[in-house]
């Protein structure tokens, strides 16, 4: 099934109708589009998260500390009496951003080594892939909790954490569409015109791997995301007074007998982004790649 | 068959050996020195130089990683934990179990809830149930499971009163973290469980079984299942990683004395050979269900070990042409 997976991505991506297809076929399905619609509201959100959130992230006000939803406060206060609404506003930059760039980062370093790795074939791709399969024994979150815990914390290297964890599986979709795209022949065509290596892996292979990359980065953005909200609430992502969704959560815990708003919209926000990223993630890949679809 | 499992075992060896290596590696270059720590911030240089001596931290990377290396491997030494002094294996064989019981529990869990929704929902695909199971299996995967957990407190513990909210002291405490973590991969299975059968359904063999009057049950149980469900022991095995991840937060949302807990009170104590023990123990442990997945795939999908020894063959002829 595999190979005619890989073999499907390689023929039909390669004619420039594949993408208008595509977008076609990704029109249809409505609650992928609602999903794409409420993701870049998201992201229009987050940008113009100062002009958006009815009050600074920060500001601490003791007299309506642990309020309830009310219209002042549309999702209640914390227990500095900072407007829970507005941290969920900023909150969504700082999961966005981090879930955005530690995928970019997952892309560019397994896309390299994925490709080097198919490209090249023999001893190189052999202790590459055997490296990722070492990465992949660990589980996903324990290997970002182990970075994270060797680094100083901070923003770039909760990215690093969370993205080295994603690292193989770019890897893995490179390498395999590689090595079936190098067999074929126009890319023989453009060895025999005397294309370089560099050329005919940025030319003509990484344009016709693009389907894969683009699904499983959606779906691992909401992973990345999921993930940065663990790390978050277990004390080793985004320190306080930062505002985060996961570190909300972990603060919102020690109250949660007597004030259990505070727990409930932080968690609904990473929820909300998650289920939207899937949605869309399982839309682009019944899109991309419509033989899948049932 | 043995000789297949005896491969697939030697197999394992490289990438235990670099998964040790690389956590060694990961937590050897954290910053702060441990003699330092054991010692606190008080202590003299010379003690902490001496320290230092006695416990060989200032011998060369190298050493100390194949001393490391020796240590597991001879004699199952995870070395000692830099606060307490106490060997960390024993440490860990005390928290073990209770990850293990959470992280079985919740395999339980998501099996039961997984396979009967999505069998449920291929048999009636496009009713009510299906579209149930379809949007109950999607919110399962975007709820972040120490969210459900707190959640679950909210409403069981605070409001209803039913069950405790934290701790581990019968079995009423363990109704809560199994179901929140369980449903979380039972939605991965369910997912895989219903295209799978799905797809089995229209086979033509399942045609034929109809075809001769077999009733709609024995066909789906007797036939299309037992094809239907080779995938979703893969998925089994992954989710089994993503459970032991989770199980950390989940201990965490439970006060539940597991391993998870240990690791993360080691990082706050900067204690590294806690750290780097309890996460060799975890990752070792996650290898280890993911042979028993492959062994047990050889074992309910014959087309696997026949392909393996084809492979076989192949390659004794080639080596004998030779």
């Amino acid at each position: 099934m595999s190979r005619r997976k890989r073999a499907s991505i390689g023929t039909s991506s390669s004619h420039s109708g594949y993408w208008a297809n595509a977008w076609g076929r990704l029109k249809k399905n409505k609650s992928a589009i609602v999903s794409l619609i409420l993701l870049i509201l998201m992201i229009l959100v987050a940008i113009f998260a100062k002009y958006v959130s009815p009050y600074p992230y920060d500001l601490q006000n003791p007299a309506e500390a642990y309020q309830s939803p009310s219209a002042q406060h549309w999702l209640g206060t914390d227990n500095f009496g900072r407007d829970i609404l507005s941290r969920i506003i900023y909150g969504g930059r700082i999961s966005l951003f981090v879930g955005f760039f530690s995928i970019f980062f997952a892309i560019i370093v397994g896309g390299i080594l994925g490709a080097v790795a198919g490209y090249y074939a023999g001893k190189i791709d052999n202790i590459l892939m055997r490296t990722m399969d070492i990465l992949m024994a660990i589980p996903g979150l324990l290997l970002a909790i182990t970075l994270a815990a060797a680094f100083e914390p901070g923003l770039r290297n909760v990215i690093i954490a969370i993205g080295v964890a994603e690292v193989p599986f770019y890897a893995r979709i490179l390498r395999s569409s590689v090595l079936s795209l190098k067999e074929q022949e126009f890319i023989e065509a453009a060895r025999c015109i005397g294309a370089s290596d560099k050329r005919i892996i940025l030319k003509h292979i990484i344009p016709n791997c693009l389907a894969p990359i683009i699904v499983q980065s959606t779906l691992g953005m909401a992973g990345a995301i999921l993930s940065v909200a663990s790390l978050s609430f277990l004390g080793l992502g985004i320190q306080p007074p930062t505002p985060e969704w996961g570190s909300m959560l972990s603060n919102a815990r020690q109250h949660i007998l007597n004030y259990p708003h505070m727990v409930v919209f932080p968690g609904l926000a990473i929820m909300l982004t998650i289920f939207v990223l899937n949605i869309l993630g399982d839309g682009l890949r019944d899109a991309l790649d419509p033989r899948l679809k049932d | 068959m043995l000789k297949f499992i005896g491969k697939r075992l030697l197999m394992m060896i490289p990438v235990l050996l670099g998964v040790i290596i690389l956590v060694f590696t990961i937590m050897f270059y954290t910053p702060g020195d441990p003699a330092r720590i054991m010692l606190g911030a008080g202590a003299s240089e010379e003690a902490v130089q001496q320290l230092r001596e006695e416990k060989g931290l200032n011998r060369p990377y190298f050493v100390q990683l194949g001393d490391y290396i020796k240590n597991i491997v001879l004699h199952g030494d995870f070395g000692e934990s830099f606060q307490t002094g106490e060997p960390v294996l024993n440490e860990i064989l005390e928290r073990f179990p209770t990850t293990l019981k959470l992280a079985s529990l919740s395999v339980l869990v998501s099996l039961i809830v997984g396979l009967s929704m999505g069998i449920l929902s291929a048999t009636h695909q496009y009713s009510w149930i299906d579209k149930f199971a379809t949007a109950f299996a999607l919110l399962g995967v975007s709820m972040p499971s120490f969210w459900a957990g707190l959640m679950a407190t909210i409403l069981f513990s605070s409001i209803l009163g039913w069950l405790p909210a934290s701790g581990s002291y019968g079995w009423k405490y363990w109704i809560l973290p199994p179901l929140v973590l369980g449903l979380h991969s039972a939605a991965s299975i369910m997912r895989m469980t219903r295209s799978s059968l799905l797809e089995v359904i229209r086979q033509d063999y399942i045609r034929t079984a109809r075809a001769k009057g077999q009733s709609e049950r024995k066909v789906i149980v007797v036939h299309a299942l037992r094809n239907a469900l080779i995938p979703v022991v893969t998925v089994v095995g992954m989710q089994f990683g993503v459970l032991l991840g989770g199980s950390i937060l989940i201990e965490s949302v439970f006060a539940l004395p597991g391993l998870g807990r240990l690791i993360i009170g080691a990082i706050g104590k900067r204690d590294r050979m806690v750290v780097q023990g309890g996460v060799l123990f975890l990752a070792l442990s996650f290898s280890f269900v993911n042979l028993l997945v492959d062994i047990l795939y050889a074992y309910i999908d014959p087309r696997i070990m026949s392909q393996y020894k084809a492979l076989n063959k192949k390659k004794k002829k080639v080596s004998k042409n030779v």
